[in-house]
């Protein structure tokens, strides 16, 4: 049963990798090929220097790193706060760090613009990553793993002399590490997959947009490119399909934790 | 996923910046009446360094650089500095989003169907500004193509990218089925007649559900899509095809469709190419599409792959051969921004000029298979050779500059025409799918197109 299923979601993965290597003029073949006979592998080349995919891998991968580290650095401080501290109007702040949640990114566009903008960040990688450095989600998600860890736990470790950072860093993020884990993998997703906002705040040259928006380039309307444009798919798909496979377990330990009590 | 994002994140948009607008000026954008004034460049220091935001696809862009690149090794008061977006949509998205900090290009390539919103935002620089100052002469234009871009009697922008819809069909499934291969039908009920005959010999056609067809199929009548001169003479506030030939149009393609002659496609997603690509395999025998696919699917057939298919174009099955009509165009146009400075609009403007100059839209339409918006350009070499060798490639030119140019031909100027069309597309599918009848599809339609339009029109605050 998994494994129909799982066929069913390789397909379309594995027809994009076939289509992009058949000469272009297969592509209306009846009925479609299912294998390439004859691969042509130039569209792979072909996309990589008619699309410039090498100068917008380098600036997702700038933009990724950023906000990833910055997304946990931020949510373990704060979701450690919201665990362990007591502070006045921790309810309510908690409540607005969720709400940033509920608001679609959309809907705050045109008013982050102006904000990056004004600040001068517009076509910087400041302005590609700041506004994405805190996530409620991540916040949540972290302070829900330091909850279940016993409170035996932070009495044992003050009694010991531990100070809060060296209690956090000693034992309770050890102990949350499937949790930072998948946090890390899933800010990357989004931080690797973003469309909108790095096309509306980057500027008039490539050497800063990232690859979602050098692929939006390259995929051309005519028919005779398709194999190209499916090449630069693979190619921008790449990095995330390694680290599905390297990050696999603390995905979906991730994803669990907590799941069963 | 990509693309659900994006177009959340235009209609967003599109409602924040038109409020935002409503009462008075783009915010963020400074304006200059400006002139376009030719001395305006002599003036300043040179050269005059413009951006352009260009909206070409891939293999487009290859013969956009090379004119752009010829444009600044021959002069030197102007740079042009091109930026690819990567398609239309794409380039509109960023300039609504540039309304709101300010950053806009000097010169954007922008399609047909934002003209009415490109208006609204007040940050156009309309291009009759400058054909007035520098009396430059617009006569040797396709007329249709310009009056597209004419509101109110103000030409906005100039035409650049050119397409409209013509017949694809199977020479050789004709032959088989004793149709006549070198007469395609030339009305849409003769397109029917011809498709029962190729269904006895086992070949279906296509029809894509584009509302662009209903319009065109209006426009080769001579009836207007919606009211006030399908809005060139004050905005549009109502459907104005609830008639006896919107009627027409729609008893024929539900007869077209329910009688199991034609099989439909949608125009958005992945399968908005199944009617061509039918064609090319020898699955449908017809088709109608935008002429700017013939280089595409010339270049798939030759591949080899295909000898059950020798491909015919014919121009756009008209309503009636009797009523003289025209074929609205599609495509896009160059619009000069408001908040450049005087000497950028000026540059602006004469690189508009050179790209819609006799030589390059010769060579601008033999590397794409637009329509030259030229006449003078069709008798270039370049376009003569390559129409005598190829004589598919001057259809769609030939259709445009035979019919009449009226406001009803010249297409509709409306601010929300993805709501317009997706109400007259869902219209369609009600006939196709559930049987409601054309009348009522039609009624049903026109209600909805219409409090589509107003709907956009109290947005505006107009």
């Amino acid at each position: 049963m998994l494994s129909v299923l799982t066929l069913i979601v390789l397909i379309p993965l594995y027809v994009t990798v076939v289509n992009s290597l058949l000469q272009p003029s297969l592509i209306a073949h009846q009925p479609p090929p299912l294998f390439p006979v004859h691969p042509v592998w130039n569209a792979y080349s072909t996309a990589w220097t008619q699309g410039d995919l090498g100068i917008y891998l380098r600036n997702s991968a700038i933009a990724t790193a950023i906000i990833v580290s910055g997304q946990l650095l931020t949510t373990i401080f704060a979701a450690y706060a919201f665990a362990y501290l007591a502070f006045p109007f921790k309810r309510t702040l908690f409540v607005v760090f969720l709400s940033t949640m509920m608001i679609p990114f959309e809907v705050t566009l045109v008013s982050n613009l102006a904000t990056v903008t004004q600040l001068g960040w517009y076509n910087t990688f400041a302005g590609l990553t700041v506004p994405f450095l805190a996530t409620g989600f991540g916040t949540f998600l972290l302070r829900q793993s330091f909850l279940q860890l016993p409170g035996d736990l932070r009495e044992a470790a003050q009694l010991d002399g531990y100070g809060h950072i060296r209690f956090l860093f000693r034992i309770a993020l050890p102990l949350a590490r499937p949790t930072v884990a998948a946090l890390a993998v899933f800010s990357f997703l989004g931080a690797w997959n973003q469309y909108l906002w790095p096309l509306v705040v980057t500027g008039d040259n490539n050497a800063i947009r990232t690859v979602q928006i050098g692929l939006k380039q390259l995929q051309a309307t005519q028919a005779n490119q398709v194999n190209v444009t499916l090449a630069g798919t693979i190619i921008a798909a790449a990095p995330l399909l390694v680290l599905l496979i390297v990050f696999q377990k603390q995905l979906v330990r991730g994803l669990t934790a907590g799941a069963v009590k | 996923m990509g693309t659900a994002g994006a177009f959340v994140g235009t209609g967003a948009l599109t409602l924040a910046i038109l409020v935002g607008t409503g009462g008075g000026a783009p915010a963020g954008a400074a304006s200059n009446p400006g002139t376009c004034a030719a001395s305006l460049l002599t003036k300043s220091a040179r050269p005059v360094n413009i951006v352009f935001w260009e909206s070409t696809s891939q293999s487009n862009a290859t013969t956009l650089t090379n004119l752009t690149n010829a444009f600044n090794s021959m002069q030197h008061s102007v740079h042009v500095t091109l930026v690819q977006q990567g398609g239309s949509d794409v380039t509109w998205e960023k300039y609504q989003a540039g309304l709101s900090n300010g950053q806009l290009p000097d010169l954007a390539q922008i399609q047909d169907t934002d003209l009415q919103g490109a208006i609204d935002t007040g940050s156009i620089l309309p291009a009759q500004t400058c054909i007035n100052t520098n009396h430059f002469p617009t006569s040797d234009f396709v007329p249709q193509l310009l009056s597209y871009w004419k509101v109110r009697g103000v030409q906005w922008a100039l035409p650049f990218a050119v397409s409209n819809p013509i017949l694809y069909y199977n020479k050789l499934a004709f032959s088989k089925a004793g149709l006549n291969p070198d007469q395609p039908p030339a009305t849409l009920p003769q397109m029917l007649t011809d498709a029962m005959a190729l269904k006895k010999a086992g070949y279906g056609s296509a029809l894509k559900l584009d509302s662009w067809h209903l319009e065109t199929w209006l426009a080769s009548a001579n009836q207007s899509f919606v009211n006030n001169s399908n809005g060139r003479q004050g905005r549009a506030s109502a459907a104005a095809f609830n008639g006896a030939t919107g009627r027409k149009i729609f008893t024929l393609l539900d007869s077209f469709v329910r009688s199991g002659l034609a099989t439909t496609n949608s125009s958005t997603g992945p399968s908005s190419f199944d009617n061509l690509l039918g064609v090319g395999n020898g699955k449908y025998a017809m088709t109608i599409d935008t002429s700017g696919a013939l280089g595409t699917i010339q270049s798939l057939l030759n591949g080899g792959h295909y000898p059950n298919v020798k491909l015919g174009v014919g121009g756009f099955p008209v309503l009636s051969a009797k009523t003289k009509g025209g074929i609205e165009p599609g495509g896009s146009a160059l619009y000069i921004m408001k908040k450049s400075s005087p000497a950028k609009q000026a540059a602006a403007w004469q690189y508009v000029t050179y790209l819609d100059g006799t030589q390059s839209q010769a060579a601008w339409s033999a590397g794409t298979g637009y329509i030259p918006v030229r006449k003078s350009s069709t008798k270039t070499a370049t376009l003569q050779t390559l129409w005598h060798s190829n004589p598919a490639f001057a259809v769609a030119y030939q259709q445009q500059v035979s019919g009449i140019t009226t406001a009803a031909t010249s297409g509709s100027v409306i601010g929300d025409y993805n709501d317009v069309r997706t109400a007259v597309l869902n219209a369609e599918m009600s006939m196709f799918q559930s049987g409601v009848s054309p009348a009522a599809a039609l009624a049903a339609a026109s209600a909805q197109v219409t409090s589509a339009l107003q709907n956009y029109n109290q947005r505006i605050g107009s």
